[in-house]
């Protein structure tokens, strides 16, 4: 095989594609590309085809420097990292730059993110400083300069050899001095030139001559200059001298065409008119430039305005099910048919949980299921649940005249339920339990069903399911939520039938105004809505995630929830919840159980997880919201809006929704990960317990291997850190927003002072997560138990 | 070209290099050897060595002409030299190491601190097997935490970012009262 061949071989197959650059040159393309197409509508001669096929060639560019075989002979030869710094350095950043990519870039982005989150910075005085210095002529220059010297030097070029995280930095250096040396040469629009365009030539002849110096070092140094590549470049049969020396070459004569190249540019512009009107002609400027839409953010009190364009239920496929009354009965058939296979299977089946229906189906993947399902699509799980069957049932057969008792239209006899629904789980190990999950589903059937028979609307749902609690907070951080197609066609609506209902349908069973609602919270996504609805003016829209969570006005059907201390407290067990229920199954809480457990002489550890459970939900919450209610209006002054005594918790419990939420994706998902393998070998076990071993012949054995927990991918600690790390920002900008509302005048410096005692509290349950995530976990749900 | 379908293309462009993936990153250079015929380069990586996984990686060529081995089977064993026990690396090396040509990577396992022996076996087509020995000091495994010190501090930045645009804001909103 010839050298040739194996260049050729490597060529095709020696890619070192990395997962991060390639995720962050996608994003940057297609946020690119996005931008320009609005750009070149309004602007076709600036922005001319060919300078999007610049940017995506110099990222490319970028991507073959640090992807391709060059990369791992740079290890070898020194020819081959001159000729990928060469790229770096001096091709890749001159493409980017005539993609003209600043407006395009702002255009691409989702508009909330331009005018919330960029908007602010381009429009700060100090910004505009700081980028003019970084990319001001003297400024690029040096830069430029500096790096290539400083990188170059013995040591530091070694350590990028032996240490990829330096070798990356390295990458880095030179790619953002790359940037700051060309943007003056370059000149992108909307930018201006700081100095006549003239001096550009002087600026790259010294930059010339500056690296034909540092060629010149390479290519006659009379000895190696790297140790590594002494030993490394003379087992390919060459000579590390001669090697160094090619080196150098390449620096000197493609890297002096890259620098003289721009100079014969720039003086055909000159020559052709002057340096305005060169520029005007090449960009076109008699267009009227595209208004650059830069507004300042407000913290709002109001959830920010909805986005129209997306509907899941215009949605091909999925739409027409979830729209049509018919479909969203399919689905809850559906989930019946699970729900009687869990009952079946629990009463019938083997005691041992994870050998069970009962014990796998509703513990590890219907909740690892439900937790991302809330979080990407809202509460389309109440939608096809099964419990609401019988109140359909009951709405036929039976009258339902009653109205719901007054003093129980409220979140406490759920929130009871929920607390009880923590305990039975942990204490009575409802998880290992087969049987007790069959009776827990029946006996929801029968509730639903009791519930609904004699009260009208959606009582059971609204007042007392805690999985629908459940539900509603989680689905608070959704995008998605039933809301009004088109508010001026509401606001001329007299019949009001999404409320009222209509001949056909009842209206909302949990009295929710479509109009008026605010979120998800009390919307179980039944639709019926949309169905009673004339004017077909109800979707599933987009909504800001957690937008929600900042408004502190009068919602329909609930009012405010800083007036509401049965929901504030449902906001507090949810969230605390998550984190008991984590920790009942790590293992040094287990253990310290069973020791409280033998030292006091107990016979079971029920009293002691009691306890524990008992200072989780309701002791640690409430020294919490007393210390919250004491110190928040003290640092902040009074609420807003709201009762005076609890309008702060209010704000503070909603803004604890995102760390509660992160918590139970964490928790659940980490059961699923692990142990979603398991439905395999016991629905194979279901499958011949029902065919009374007939079926045995053809399908074998169950696999039970593979009711054991799977090994924790490697990558699952850092997701769940990720995970808590997301769910603490969400919450800490969530108050910050609410601070800031009440607090409007205040110094950003003062203000971040003054949210440090609910700072605290977040951290706190941060922390508490990381303590649990990082302990051994008690595989539920898996024959290790 | 449709400026539309230039997204489809950059998408498909770097789908097709997800053919191969794998690092390129060599290490440290542990040992240079010429041995039946062959040239055996020897890296290890990370820098410094620590307890827990390591990567061998091998770049081998022949000694005559240079020209880089691309088909060889690598084998590696490693030896505390404090506890004396063998073990096998925990991947195959016979497996075509991913992504590169030139280069071949094992990944070990050197559970403890201290001294130990690697034993890289290159075993060549047409080439007798070189067996070359390197000893490496192995320092002490950075505690979980810290590996995972980035993923822990990934709010720090998020909140700076926040703070910023306040700052910037409540800057603009003095200066332009109105706005
Ligand atoms: S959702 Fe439909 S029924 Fe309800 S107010 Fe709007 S237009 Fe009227
Ligand atoms: S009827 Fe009420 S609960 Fe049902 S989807 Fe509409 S708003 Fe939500």
């Amino acid at each position: 095989m010839s050298w040739l061949d194996v260049l050729r071989d490597s060529a095709m197959d020696s890619w070192n594609i990395r997962f991060w650059p390639s995720c962050f040159a996608l994003l940057l393309s297609i946020v690119y590309l996005r931008g320009f197409r609005a750009s070149r509508r309004s602007s076709p001669t600036r922005f001319a085809l060919w300078r999007a096929w610049s940017f995506i060639l110099g990222q490319l560019v970028v991507l073959f420097a640090i992807f391709s075989p060059l990369d791992e002979l740079g290890g070898y030869l020194l020819s081959a990292h001159m000729i990928q710094h060469l790229l770096l350095l001096g091709v890749a950043p001159p493409l980017i730059l005539l993609g003209l990519p600043a407006i395009p870039l702002l255009r691409g982005l989702p508009a909330t993110v331009s005018r919330e989150w960029v908007g602010p910075f381009i429009a700060s005085r100090w910004v505009v400083r700081i980028f003019h210095v970084l990319v001001h002529p003297i400024t690029g220059w040096l830069a430029l300069v500096l790096a290539t010297w400083v990188w170059h030097v013995s040591f530091m070029y070694e350590l990028a050899l032996v240490d990829p995280f330096w070798h990356e930095v390295e990458h880095g250096f030179f790619l953002t001095t790359a940037f700051m040396f060309w943007f003056p040469v370059i000149q992108p629009w909307p930018s201006r030139a700081v100095w006549p365009r003239a001096a550009m030539i002087p600026y790259l002849l010294l930059a010339d001559v500056q690296n034909t110096v540092f060629s010149a070092f390479f290519a006659f140094a009379p000895r190696v200059i790297y140790p590594t590549y002494e030993q490394v470049t003379p087992v390919f049969g060459l000579d590390p001298l001669a090697d160094q020396a090619l080196a150098g070459a390449i620096m000197w004569v493609p890297g002096s065409l890259i620098f003289i190249a721009p100079i014969a540019w720039i003086i055909r512009d000159l020559r052709s008119s002057s340096g305005a009107a060169a520029q005007r002609a090449r960009y076109g400027v008699q267009e009227a430039a595209p208004p650059i839409e830069v507004s300042l953010p407000q913290f709002s009190s109001t959830p920010a305005p909805r986005r129209r364009g997306f509907d899941l239920l215009r949605l091909p496929v999925l739409g027409p099910v979830i729209a049509s009354r018919r479909g969203r009965h399919l689905l809850r058939f559906l989930m019946l048919g699970l729900a009687v296979l869990v009952v079946v299977d629990g009463f019938l089946g083997p005691r041992t949980a994870s050998m069970n229906l009962a014990g796998v189906l509703p513990w590890t993947h219907w909740r690892g299921i439900a937790v991302i399902l809330l979080l990407v699509g809202g509460n389309l799980l109440c939608m096809a649940c099964p419990f609401t069957l019988p109140r359909t049932l009951a709405g036929r057969f039976l009258p339902r005249k009653l109205a719901f008792p007054r003093a129980l239209r409220n979140k406490w006899m759920a929130v009871l339920l929920l607390v009880c629904w923590l305990w039975m789980y942990e204490v009575l190990a409802l998880w290992d339990s087969p049987s007790a999950t069959a009776w827990v589903v029946v006996g929801y059937f029968v509730a639903a069903f009791l519930v609904d028979a004699f009260f009208r609307g959606a009582a059971f749902c609204k007042y007392i399911c805690p999985i629908g609690q459940f539900h509603f907070v989680q689905s608070m951080v959704s995008p998605l939520q039933v809301s009004a197609r088109d508010a001026a066609t509401c606001a001329t609506c007299t019949t009001r039938e999404c409320i009222r209902g209509s001949d056909r349908v009842e209206g909302c069973g949990t009295g929710l105004f479509v109009p008026k609602k605010v979120g998800n919270l009390d919307c179980t996504f039944c639709m019926d809505c949309a169905d009673a609805c004339p004017k077909d003016n109800v979707g599933i829209l987009p909504a800001a995630p957690a937008a929600d969570l900042s408004f502190t006005g009068w919602r329909s059907s609930i009012g405010r929830i800083a007036d509401r201390p049965d929901v504030i407290a449902l906001l507090m067990v949810l969230v605390f919840g998550a984190y008991a229920n984590a920790m009942g199954m790590t293992a040094p809480v287990i253990a310290w159980q069973d020791e409280l457990t033998v030292r006091w002489g107990l016979a079971n550890h029920a009293l002691v997880a009691s306890g524990l459970l008992l200072f989780e939900l309701a002791l640690l919450p409430a020294m919490v919201a007393f210390f919250l209610l004491w110190i928040v209006p003290r640092m902040l002054g009074p609420a807003p809006v709201g009762s005076p005594r609890t309008g702060w918790l209010g704000r503070c419990a909603l803004s604890l929704v995102p760390l509660g939420v992160a918590m139970w994706i964490v928790h659940y998902q980490f059961h699923f990960l692990t142990s979603w393998a398991s439905i395999l070998p016991v629905s194979h076990r279901a499958l011949l317990d029902v065919s009374g071993g007939s079926l045995g012949q053809w399908l074998g054995d169950p696999a039970w291997s593979r009711a054991c927990c799977a090994p924790t991918p490697d990558w699952l600690l850092g997701v769940e850190i990720l995970i808590l790390n997301i769910g603490f920002v969400v919450s800490w900008a969530v108050f910050f927003a609410h601070a800031r509302t009440s607090a409007p005048g205040r110094s950003t410096s003062r203000l971040l002072f003054s949210v440090l005692p609910m700072t605290l509290v977040q951290a706190g349950l941060l922390f508490w997560g990381f303590w649990i995530i990082f302990q051994p976990m008690q595989m539920r749900g898996t024959l290790l138990l | 070209m449709n400026v539309h379908r230039l997204p489809r293309l950059v998408l498909l462009l770097v789908l097709a290099g997800w053919v191969r993936v794998g690092s390129a990153d060599t290490g440290q250079l542990r040992e240079v050897v010429q041995m039946n015929g062959l040239n055996v380069v020897i890296f290890t990586a990370p820098t410094p060595l620590r307890a827990g996984e390591v990567e061998v990686v091998t770049l081998v060529t022949v000694e005559a002409t240079g020209r880089p081995v691309l088909d060889y089977q690598l084998d590696v064993r490693v030896r505390s030299k404090q506890w004396d026990t063998e073990a096998l690396s925990l991947l195959s090396m016979g497996v075509p190491d991913p992504g590169t040509r030139f280069a071949k990577k094992a990944t070990v396992l050197l559970a403890t601190p201290g001294e130990w022996e690697l034993s890289v076996e290159i075993q060549a087509p047409e080439f007798d097997p070189v067996t070359v020995v390197v000893e490496v000091a192995v320092g002490n495994p950075h505690p979980l935490w810290w590996q995972l010190l980035p993923w822990l501090l990934a709010a720090v930045p998020c909140l700076g970012l926040i703070l910023a645009r306040d700052a910037i804001t409540q800057r603009s909103r003095r200066r332009f009262p109105a706005s």
